[in-house]
C-alpha cells in the first residue's frame, strides 16, 4: 500500500479541534497559534496574570467588540463581568469598539461558593455570550461543572486567575500565561499557551496595542 | 354611548312621559339578562351553614330581631324568613342564632362573581343577594342558553344549597322573575305578559310603598304597569315608575359591572412553628400555584409580590420581590423566592406565610418563537432579576458613558443607555480605572512617564473641580498605569491601569 493511502487514512485530531466555534483574537499571531483560529466559545479558557495593567484587557477587546456588536437578527446577550477587581472603565471600552450596552457588571458577596453560583448562573442562563470571571481558587470539580455550563450554552467563559494556579489541574479548553516582555524596545505582551485542545503549547508575542497606542492618538489629533 | 347618556337625561327630567311607544322597546333586543337569586345566601355564607342542627341567622329590625334565614332543620320546624327570634326560639328547642354578616356575604358574592366573569364579561353583584349577568355575547361561545344554564347550575350547586336563576330580556325583569322563581322570558312579546303576574313582593320596593299600593288594590306588577303613569309617578314616587319603565324595556337598565380586585392575596398555614428553608418553600409554591392559576385565568401578569413570614406574638416579617418585567410565569417566581430563602435566616419561627401579589397588569401577548422556549429579552431580564434578587441590585449593574471630561465622571453605573452619546476622549483611556485615585511617589527610577501630559481641567462649577495632567506610564514590572499630577498639591496619583 501507498504511503499516500496511509496518510490519508490517518485519523488527525485538530480536524475536530477546527470544527469547534470560535470566535477571532483579533491578533494574526495568536490566531495562528490557536485551533480554529480563535478564542474557543463553548468552553473555559484560563488566563493566568499576575498584577494588572499589562495588556491583559487590551488581548481581548476585539473579541469583546465582535460579541458585543448590535445585531437585530441576534437575541440579545450578556456579557457579564463577575467581580473585576476595578472599575472598568466605559469609555476606554469604547474606545476599543465595545458596546457597553451588553456589559453586565456582577459583584457577589465574598466567598468562593458565592462567585461559583454567579458564574454558573450567569453561564446557565443562556443569556449570556460570555462571561468574564476573576477567581482565584476553585477546584477541579467546579470547574468541571463550570465547563459543562459553558458547553451546554455555547458560552465564552473566561477565568482570570493568578499564576500559581497553573499547576492545578483543570478541565479548560485554554489555558495561557500572560507576561510583559520588552522587545527592541516596544513592550509586547507575551501570550504563553499552556495547554491549549486539540493544539499545542506555544509562545506568542502580541503586539499591535504597545505603549505608543495613547502617542498615536495624539497623532491622529495633530 | 352618547346616544344612551342623552336617552338618560331625557327620562331624569321627566320620567312622566311614556319613553317610547310600547311596541319599541328602548333597550337594544340583542340583550339576555340571567339574574342568580340567593335567598339563604345570609345563612349559607357562615361557615355553620352545613350544620344538621337548627340554626337561624337573625337581623336587627326596629328593635326587634328577626330571622333573616334559617337551615333547613330550622325551616322544617316552621321557622321562616322574617320570623320574630322570640318565636323561632319557641318553634325549635336547640336553636343556634347567629348574627347577620354583610361582609361575608359580600364576599361570597363577590367570589361567585369572579367566577361567573368565566362565563361573561358583564357580571353585576346585585347587593344582598343577587347577581346578573349578561349573556348574549357569550351564546354563540357556549352554542345555546342551556349550556350556559348547565354551568351555571353546576356551580351553584356546588356553593350554596338554595338557588334560583332566571333569564329574561331586561335585568330587573330577570330580577325579579328569579325572586318569583319563574320560569324564563326569552321573548320580548312574552316579557309584558309575565311580568304582570308577578307579585308586588318581588319589587323588594320599601315597605310603606308596598302598603300604599296594597291599600289602592294593586296586589300584581301588571296592576300598577296598567295605571296612568302621571298619576302613579304623584302618588307612588317617579323612582318606582322609572324601575317598571325598566323591568318592561321601555328605558335603558344601566348596572356597574363588577370589577374583580387588581390584586391578590392568600395564606398558607403550617404545620407548626418553623425555620426551615423546605418546609417555606413546599408552602411558598403551593401559593404560587394558586397565584399562577389565578393570573392564568385573569389573563394578567404581576411586576412583583410580598412574602409575609407570620410570628407568634410578633409583627410579621415581609420579604418584597419587585421583578425587572412583570410575570405569570410560576418558575421564575420560585426561583426567586428559592434563592431569597437560601440566603436569608429568619430570626424567629414563622407560623404561617402569606403572599400578596402586586398589582395585576394586563398581559401583553408575543407570538412565541418556534424554536426558543422563551424570548431572550426575558431571560436576560430573568437573568438580571435573579442575580439582584441574590445578591442584592446595588452588586448588579450595567455601564454607562457620560459626556463628561472629569475621568471619575465619565461613567456611571446603570442598565439603559440614555439616548445622548458620549464624548470619546481623543485621549486613550486605561481600560481599569480606579474607584479613587490613589497617591503614590513618583520617582524618576520607578515610574517611567511614556506620554503626555494631557490636561484636563474642569468642574470648577460644582465644588469638585479637578486641575490635573495625566500621563501615560510604565513601571518596573512593566504595567502601564495612567497617573496625573494634581495642580494644586503638585502631588502625584494613580488612576488607572491599562489593562
Amino acid at each position: 500500500m501507498e504511503w499516500n493511502d496511509w496518510h490519508a487514512r490517518v485519523w488527525r485530531g485538530n480536524a475536530a479541534a477546527v470544527a469547534r466555534a470560535v470566535i477571532p483574537t483579533g491578533f494574526h499571531e495568536l490566531d495562528r497559534a490557536l485551533p480554529g483560529g480563535g478564542w474557543p466559545l463553548g468552553a473555559i479558557t484560563e488566563i493566568f496574570v499576575d498584577g494588572y495593567g499589562i495588556g491583559e484587557l487590551e488581548l481581548l477587546m476585539p473579541a469583546l467588540a465582535a460579541l458585543t456588536k448590535e445585531d437585530p437578527a441576534k437575541p440579545k446577550k450578556w456579557v457579564a463581568w463577575i467581580d473585576p477587581p476595578f472599575v472598568p472603565y466605559a469609555p476606554a471600552l469604547q474606545q476599543h469598539g465595545v458596546n457597553i450596552d451588553r456589559l453586565l457588571m456582577i459583584h457577589p458577596p465574598s466567598g468562593l461558593k458565592s462567585r461559583l453560583w454567579a458564574i454558573e448562573q450567569t453561564v446557565r442562563s443562556g443569556s449570556s455570550a460570555g462571561v468574564f470571571a476573576w477567581v482565584a481558587a476553585a477546584d477541579d470539580v467546579a470547574l468541571r461543572r463550570l465547563q459543562l455550563a459553558a458547553e451546554d450554552q455555547g458560552c465564552w467563559l473566561l477565568l482570570f486567575r493568578p499564576a500559581n494556579a497553573r499547576l492545578s489541574r483543570s478541565p479548560a479548553a485554554l489555558r495561557i500565561v500572560l507576561s510583559q516582555v520588552q522587545s527592541h524596545a516596544h513592550a509586547v505582551t507575551r501570550v504563553e499557551i499552556v495547554k491549549c485542545r486539540g493544539g499545542w503549547p506555544g509562545v506568542v508575542d502580541v503586539a499591535g496595542f504597545a505603549l505608543d497606542a495613547a502617542a498615536s492618538g495624539q497623532a491622529s489629533r495633530q | 354611548m352618547a346616544r344612551v347618556l342623552q336617552s338618560l337625561d331625557l327620562f331624569a327630567s321627566n320620567p312622566v312621559e311614556a319613553p317610547r311607544s310600547k311596541s319599541q322597546p328602548v333597550p337594544s333586543k340583542s340583550q339576555l339578562w340571567i339574574a342568580v337569586c340567593l335567598p339563604s345566601l345570609a345563612f349559607e355564607c357562615l361557615s355553620a351553614a352545613d350544620s344538621a342542627l337548627p340554626a337561624v341567622v337573625v337581623e336587627a329590625e326596629r328593635g326587634q330581631l328577626h330571622v333573616v334565614a334559617a337551615s333547613r332543620a330550622a325551616a322544617e320546624a316552621g321557622i321562616a324568613s322574617g320570623t320574630k327570634l322570640h318565636t323561632a326560639m319557641a318553634l325549635a328547642a336547640s336553636l343556634q342564632v347567629f348574627e347577620r354578616s354583610p361582609p361575608l356575604e359580600r364576599q361570597s358574592l363577590e367570589s361567585l362573581a369572579e367566577w361567573a366573569q368565566m362565563l361573561t364579561s358583564m357580571v353585576s353583584v346585585e347587593a344582598p343577594e343577587s347577581l346578573l349577568l349578561e349573556v348574549a355575547g357569550s351564546l354563540k361561545l357556549f352554542g345555546s342558553l342551556d349550556a350556559i344554564k348547565t354551568t351555571l347550575r353546576a356551580e351553584l350547586a356546588r356553593r350554596y344549597r338554595h338557588f334560583r336563576f332566571c333569564a329574561a330580556p331586561t335585568a330587573t325583569a330577570a330580577l325579579w322573575l328569579a325572586r318569583a322563581a319563574s320560569a324564563d322570558v326569552l321573548q320580548w312579546r312574552l316579557l309584558a305578559g309575565s311580568l304582570a303576574a308577578l307579585p308586588l313582593a318581588v319589587t323588594r320596593w320599601p315597605p310603606e310603598v308596598r302598603a300604599l299600593l296594597h291599600d289602592l288594590g294593586l296586589r300584581t306588577v301588571g296592576d300598577c304597569a296598567r295605571l296612568p303613569r302621571d298619576g302613579f309617578a304623584r302618588r307612588v314616587g317617579r323612582s318606582y315608575l322609572l324601575e317598571l319603565d325598566r323591568a318592561f324595556g321601555r328605558c335603558v337598565d344601566l348596572r356597574a359591572g363588577f370589577k374583580a380586585p387588581q390584586a391578590w392575596s392568600s395564606m398558607a398555614e403550617l404545620g407548626e412553628e418553623s425555620v426551615d428553608s423546605t418546609i417555606f418553600l413546599e408552602a411558598v409554591e403551593q401559593l404560587l400555584c394558586e397565584l399562577c392559576a389565578e393570573l392564568q385565568r385573569r389573563q394578567v401578569q404581576i411586576g412583583g409580590f410580598e412574602l409575609a413570614f407570620e410570628h407568634l406574638h410578633r409583627v410579621p416579617t415581609v420579604e418584597s420581590f419587585d421583578l425587572r418585567e412583570p410575570t405569570f410565569d410560576r418558575d421564575r417566581l420560585l426561583h426567586l423566592v428559592e434563592d431569597r430563602l437560601e440566603r436569608r435566616a429568619l430570626p424567629v419561627p414563622a407560623v404561617a406565610l402569606r403572599m400578596t401579589s402586586g398589582v395585576f397588569q394586563p398581559l401583553e401577548h408575543r407570538a412565541a418563537d418556534l424554536f426558543e422556549a422563551k424570548p431572550h429579552d426575558e431571560r436576560a431580564q430573568a437573568l438580571l432579576e435573579r442575580l439582584q434578587g441574590r445578591f442584592g441590585s446595588a452588586a448588579v449593574y450595567g455601564l454607562r458613558a457620560v459626556p463628561e471630561h472629569r475621568p471619575e465622571k465619565a461613567w456611571a453605573k446603570g442598565l439603559e443607555s440614555e439616548g445622548r452619546r458620549a464624548l470619546v476622549a481623543v485621549e486613550a483611556r486605561p481600560l481599569w480605572l480606579l474607584q479613587k485615585p490613589v497617591a503614590i511617589e513618583a520617582r524618576q527610577d520607578s515610574l517611567k512617564l511614556v506620554s503626555g501630559p494631557e490636561r484636563i481641567e474642569s468642574g470648577w462649577w460644582d465644588e469638585q473641580g479637578v486641575a490635573r495632567d495625566y500621563y501615560t506610564a510604565k513601571n518596573g514590572n512593566g504595567q502601564k498605569l495612567w497617573v496625573f499630577r494634581d495642580h494644586r498639591t503638585r502631588s502625584w496619583f494613580l488612576h488607572g491601569l491599562f489593562g
